[in-house]
């Protein structure tokens, strides 16, 4: 092969209009992540090397230093009340804290933070028209339908939808096609997330990362609801209002919260209603129903408020010096 | 910007990983757009690209030219992102089917300019031959670095690229003389 570029590079190169694709957004996104991961990664080491190493150091002193002077005999660890340390508490202070949910974003590309769940109507299409490639039924002989994955003539992506028999009845065999891609791991529940008589379809849907259908029947039409960084989700009556809410952990464990509101399912980043740090770490314990934020100097829990769109402040535990100098 | 330093050290803070982005961010987002011709799926690859030379730049010991080395990163998450239909991107039907007819359009309307006529050539090829016409028209990598990025003999490179370049030319020409 000769080494000469043909004449044509030349063109091509000349008008290259990919310049700048890859955006100061995008740019300012990894360096977000990688902060973020860092972050997580001191935490960890914390808590594995350095804890350890400062909590013996800590037992030392208290053996050693009452004999040797007045200082404290203990570091007791106090529960309740609020703190007059001079060490910074995880996130806001406040007692409760409002959840002002949100709507998702009007875009047309979601970005890649959005954790919104969206919703479209599904279209059934005739299986004469693709090549199945894959078939999913949920347990139970298909009872909550079955996932199928298919090929169309002349396109090169696979696409996948939900076949079910259970909300229309159609002459015509057919599949409600969700989209191009395909679900590994599939998984179907039954659910009643948002007041919808729903079937949970979820699967992996990339490398670290699983997508969440929630498909149901409202006047004659499919619809799914989907959320696409579903690692855990727990669906529960936060505020007892006979409506279920999910609780949603995405891959890098932030948790949020996603409601029906008049008819709009709007989400609220929890992380970011406890305004916590990168340093702080969220959680939702599924048991209690409570959502806690810690850092390594103090711990606060929260239990959704009946009724209103609040967490309430339940607890607060943190690590304070008391003693006499 | 100089990138021999890399192999040296096992972490960038994240001003060097900005002038990184800088400096390669568009080269990564295009090849992985030679691989899955997907515009968004390939903005989310080429950000992942960076957060693994971040986490894995220990790992990078001068072995090969620092470019050659992000396109490996860059076409093992492509391929694996395809392979595990990563799609989270205008997802649904109704927006595919809307995406496809802005395509169509923009299709029809940059049919007079020769360069976008070819990079639509390009991109119509398979991705095998596709792939390693970009690393050489776009990316300018030797045969060798081509052959370490894709893993494959030299001489199938040249085989490939020989291909892929007669290929759009025939496709080229026909279309001119319509």
């Amino acid at each position: 092969m000769s080494n000469r570029k043909p004449s044509w590079y030349g063109i091509v190169k000349e008008n290259d209009a990919d310049k700048g694709m890859f955006t100061e957004k995008m740019k300012q996104i990894v360096i977000e992540r990688v902060e973020h991961n860092r972050y997580k990664k001191m935490n960890h080491a914390f808590i594995k090397v350095l804890f350890p190493v400062a909590a013996a150091g800590l037992m030392l002193s208290i053996l050693i230093v009452p004999l040797t002077n007045s200082w404290p005999a203990i570091f007791p660890l106090k529960q309740g009340g609020d703190s007059n340390g001079s060490m910074s508490p995880p996130g806001a202070s406040g007692n409760d804290v409002t959840l002002n949910y949100e709507p998702a974003a009007d875009v047309k590309i979601i970005p890649e933070t959005d954790k919104a769940i969206r919703r479209d109507r599904l279209e059934r299409i005739p299986l004469s028209s693709v090549t199945i490639k894959e078939v999913v039924a949920s347990e139970g002989m298909g009872k909550y339908g079955k996932y199928v994955e298919y090929r169309k003539e002349g396109d090169p992506n696979p696409f996948f939808g939900y076949d079910s028999t259970n909300f229309l009845s159609s002459v015509i065999e057919g599949v409600y096609e969700i989209g191009y891609g395909a679900l590994s791991d599939v998984k179907f529940r039954k659910s009643d997330a948002f007041g919808f008589s729903n079937v949970r379809l979820d699967g992996k849907c990339g490398p670290e990362r699983r997508c969440t259908y929630w498909i149901s029947q409202e006047n004659n039409n499919i619809i799914a609801n989907y959320q696409m960084d579903a690692a855990t989700i727990y669906e529960e009556d936060l505020d007892g209002d006979g409506v279920t809410e999910a609780v949603v952990l995405t891959h890098d464990q932030d948790v949020y919260i996603y409601k029906n509101i008049a008819g709009v399912i709007k989400s609220i980043d929890v992380q970011a209603a406890l305004q916590a740090t990168f340093r702080d770490t969220v959680t939702y314990d599924p048991v209690q129903r409570t959502f806690q934020i810690s850092s390594t100097l103090e711990s606060r829990k929260y239990r959704y408020a009946a009724g209103m769109d609040k967490l309430e402040l339940l607890e607060r535990r943190e690590l304070t010096y008391k003693g006499t100098m | 910007m100089e990138t021999e330093y890399l192999k040296d050290i096992d972490d960038v803070d994240s001003t060097e990983l900005y002038n990184l982005m800088n400096q390669y961010g568009d080269d990564v987002w295009r090849y992985a757009y030679a691989i899955t011709k997907n515009k968004e799926q390939s903005k989310d690859i080429a950000q992942e690209v960076f957060i693994k030379v971040h986490s894995h730049l220990h790992t990078y010991r001068g072995q090969s030219s620092f470019k050659t080395w992000l396109f490996a990163i860059t076409r093992n998450i492509a391929i694996n992102e395809m392979r595990s239909g990563y799609f989270r991107k205008v997802l649904l039907f109704g927006n595919v089917r809307n995406t496809r007819t802005e395509q169509s359009a923009e299709g029809t309307y940059i049919g007079i300019q020769g360069a976008a006529v070819i990079r639509s050539i390009i991109m119509g090829l398979s991705r095998k031959l596709r792939e390693v016409l970009i690393l050489d028209l776009d990316h300018e990598l030797t045969i060798q670095e081509m052959a370490d990025v894709l893993g494959i003999p030299q001489g199938t490179v040249k085989s490939r690229l020989n291909r892929a370049r007669k290929k759009v030319e025939k496709i080229w020409r026909e279309m001119e003389n319509e």
